[in-house]
């Protein structure tokens, strides 16, 4: 046997089994049916409970045509209850061995039933335990649940191990879900649908964040091209002025060349003169720049003092009257006498020796002396010098004023100086010499051209540095966008990927649902007409809103009109078809599998069954209506083990048959 | 099969994706969720976000911008 299988199980004290109970289920691949045959409340039924409860900590099979139902009734077994007296506790537990063909896995559950009144109990189930047979040793799983579903996991145990009559009612009314339920259950779609929401969420989270980075970046580089465009327009214009300056320059010294070689010896002596002026002016300007820049600094010293004068005289005042009370200089300091005091010396060097007297008389020396600070003495030092030096800036300060002005008119009066000649050169006409009087209005003109143009100059020296400035403020502003743009990007690219990603996703869940589909509609049929008892093939159909139809040759039969026994072996074929395409190859475990089948069909359905879930153990719990002559006569080749419960006086035994 | 194991049937389908990095990204994914399909509201987004960013850093931005 390939797939694993329950090789035992032990019960001690559950239910109507009353001490320890083992039934060994071990099959081979040709004989791999078990039956356990018993009466209605032969504890059937709880053989199928015991394996639940120990592996899933669950009861499946409730009993309804039981007042008040199994799950009321105590665990333990109620022989072993009578004797306990109120408040007393008893303990069972269900073991199951499984493996392939030797034990290599031994689950059990403890159970406790206590006593809490006369026919009151309450019951309860410890954890789930498990060893693991490793090398020759049984060792304890500190994770059973984990090895177990690894097994039969909790999802689809229900597929694996189940009560037959309760699947009669399977495809009663709301079937399509109860189906639909089922295939998600053993085709993880579940597992893609939440890959495919939560691909969903990140992608609106990716776009979310990349809103905030959407671009202003064309904005801003037109933005820092204008900028720039600009200052290119500005620089050039500053060229050509500076061309024409220089262009103008040139033209006023060629005039004043012909002025110099002039015949008139007074044109001559005035154009020399004017060049005189002019370099004079020159150095004159020069002079003025340091001049004005020594009186800045001048008054910045002497201002210091003006501003505060009233304050330094009120504080010179305050260290007068200081003294003249004797405060000023003080005799003796307080933190000397605090010193003396420390030390236990009096002020003439000799030791207090603890006399209260001479260090009461320091105390009170002490409490004499004003509190008078080292700031207060050196104030009284610092305060009139600085007034005083305050006197000597401030002439300073008219001094350096003095010089500027005097420039300045030095300056002025050769300005004038060089007016008078310029006038004078104006007037002058000169037969047979150079046209004195054009050349000086020509000259005139340039210079007044010069001065205008070297004006705006510094204006536009002043637009090109503002212009720099904006220029730089909009290329940053460009680059910190190109920055965010990129971010963006990468961003966009997430986006895209994980949507990518959803669509594939939604696009497997999509071919998986209907390949599950497919696969169980063809396991069904496969199924259905190898345990059926009819002689013709049925077509089964699942359509996509997960409807079930079956085809006879002679046309579609509606679930409502099969046979009981039909349905239960549809039933049957889907349950089979769910635990085959689950993918896990476990044991299976049906009680009353043909309860509500009557004689005929049931020995033809028993005679499909060992082929029915080929190389999987199959255990059958059945009644003695079920288990019939006629169908033991075709189980026989098949079955590994045969045992009939036996029940009686609350308490059934377990016999081979 | 084990519990904490991708059924065959969706392996197969994702090993059909022909793109490396999706195929890769979406098997990781699988492989995050499978053992937190029982739990309600699992915590995802980190481990999304990271694996995005090893996936999506593996091809570079200029074959983005030549596709865009």
């Amino acid at each position: 046997m390939d797939n694993i299988q329950i090789l035992e199980i032990e019960l001690k004290d559950y239910r109507q089994y009353k001490g320890e109970v083992v039934i060994p289920l071990k099959v081979e691949s040709e004989n791999n049916i078990n039956v356990i045959q018993g009466q209605n409340g032969a504890g059937k039924s709880n053989i199928l409970n015991a394996v639940t409860l120990c592996l899933y900590d669950e009861e499946i099979h409730i009993d309804t045509n039981d007042r008040q139902g199994l799950d009321t009734d105590p665990f333990v077994n109620l022989s072993r209850l009578e004797n306990l007296d109120v408040g007393d506790t008893a303990r069972g537990h269900v073991e199951i061995k499984l493996g392939r063909e030797k034990p290599q896995y031994i689950f059990k559950r403890e159970f406790t039933t206590g006593k809490l009144g006369e026919d009151e109990y309450e019951s309860d189930t410890g954890e789930l335990q498990l060893h693991q047979k490793i090398g020759e040793d049984w060792i304890p799983n500190e994770q059973p649940l984990t090895r177990l579903s690894e097994i039969i996991p909790t999802r689809v145990h229900k597929y694996f191990f189940f009560d037959g009559e309760q699947l009669n009612d399977f495809f009663d009314k709301g079937y399509t879900d109860r189906v639909k339920s089922a295939i998600l259950d053993v085709s993880h779609i579940e597992l893609l649908n939440r890959a495919a929401s939560h691909l969903e969420d990140v992608q609106s989270d990716f776009e979310k964040e990349s809103a905030n980075f959407e671009g202003k970046t064309e904005r801003k580089e037109r933005s820092y091209r204008e900028a720039k465009e600009q200052l290119e327009e500005l620089e050039d214009e500053y060229s050509q002025l500076e061309t024409d300056i220089e262009d103008a320059e040139e033209h006023k010294d060629e005039i004043d060349k012909k002025l110099s070689d002039s015949r008139d010896e007074e044109v001559r002596n005035k154009q020399s003169r004017r060049q005189y002026l002019n370099e004079k002016i020159d150095d004159l300007k020069d002079d003025l720049v340091d001049a004005r820049s020594d009186a800045g600094e001048a008054l910045a010293k002497a201002g210091m003092v003006v501003y505060n004068e009233d304050a330094l005289n009120f504080a010179r005042q305050e260290f007068d009257e200081m003294e003249s009370d004797g405060e000023l200089p003080p005799k003796i300091q307080r933190w000397f006498v605090d010193q003396l005091l420390e030390r236990g010396e009096c002020i003439c060097g000799e030791h207090l020796d603890g006399s209260e007297e001479k260090q009461e008389q320091l105390l009170n020396l002490r409490n004499e002396v004003p509190n008078t600070t080292g700031e207060t003495i050196e104030g009284k030092i610092e305060v009139p010098s600085v007034l005083t030096e305050g006197e000597d800036r401030v002439e300073n300060l008219i001094q350096q004023k003095s010089n500027v002005e005097k420039i300045r008119e030095d300056i002025s009066s050769k300005e004038t100086e060089l007016q008078e000649i310029s006038a004078f050169l104006e007037s002058k006409d000169i037969p047979d010499d150079i046209d004195v009087n054009h050349l000086e209005t020509r000259r005139k003109d340039l210079e007044s051209r010069i001065n205008e143009m070297s004006e705006e100059k510094g204006q536009l020296e002043s637009r090109i540095t503002r212009q720099k400035s904006t220029v730089n403020e909009r290329r940053e502003e460009w680059e910190e966008e190109m920055e965010k743009e990129s971010k963006r990007k990468v961003l966009l690219r997430k986006v895209e990927f994980v949507q990518n990603a959803k669509s594939k996703v939604e696009h497997i869940r999509t071919n998986i649902l209907n390949q599950v589909r497919q696969q169980t509609e063809d396991q069904l049929e496969e199924y259905y007409n190898s345990l059926i008892w009819k002689d013709e093939h049925f077509d089964i159909e699942l359509t996509d809103d997960y409807q079930i139809k079956v085809l006879s040759p002679s046309g579609e039969k509606a679930l409502g009109s099969l046979s009981v026994g039909e349905r239960q072996v549809l039933a049957l074929s889907f349950m089979a078809s769910l635990s085959q395409i689950s993918g896990f190859s476990a044991p299976i475990l049906i009680d009353t599998p043909l309860g509500r089948i009557s004689s005929d069909p049931k020995k033809r359905i028993a005679q499909n069954i060992p082929q029915y879930l080929e190389d999987t153990q199959v255990t059958f719990l059945m009644t003695d209506e079920e288990y019939t002559s006629d169908v033991k006569v075709f189980f026989s080749d098949h079955v590994a083990n045969e045992y009939k419960l036996n029940y009686n006086d609350e308490v059934t035994e377990v016999n081979p048959l | 099969m084990k519990e904490d194991q991708v059924h065959s049937l969706i392996r197969e389908h994702t090993d059909d994706i022909e793109e490396d990095e999706l195929r890769s990204f979406i098997k990781e994914i699988l492989a995050h969720e499978r053992p937190r399909l029982d739990e309600p509201g699992p915590p995802f987004r980190e481990r999304y976000k990271s694996l995005v960013d090893d996936h999506v850093n593996n091809n570079s931005l200029s074959d983005y911008d030549n596709d865009g």
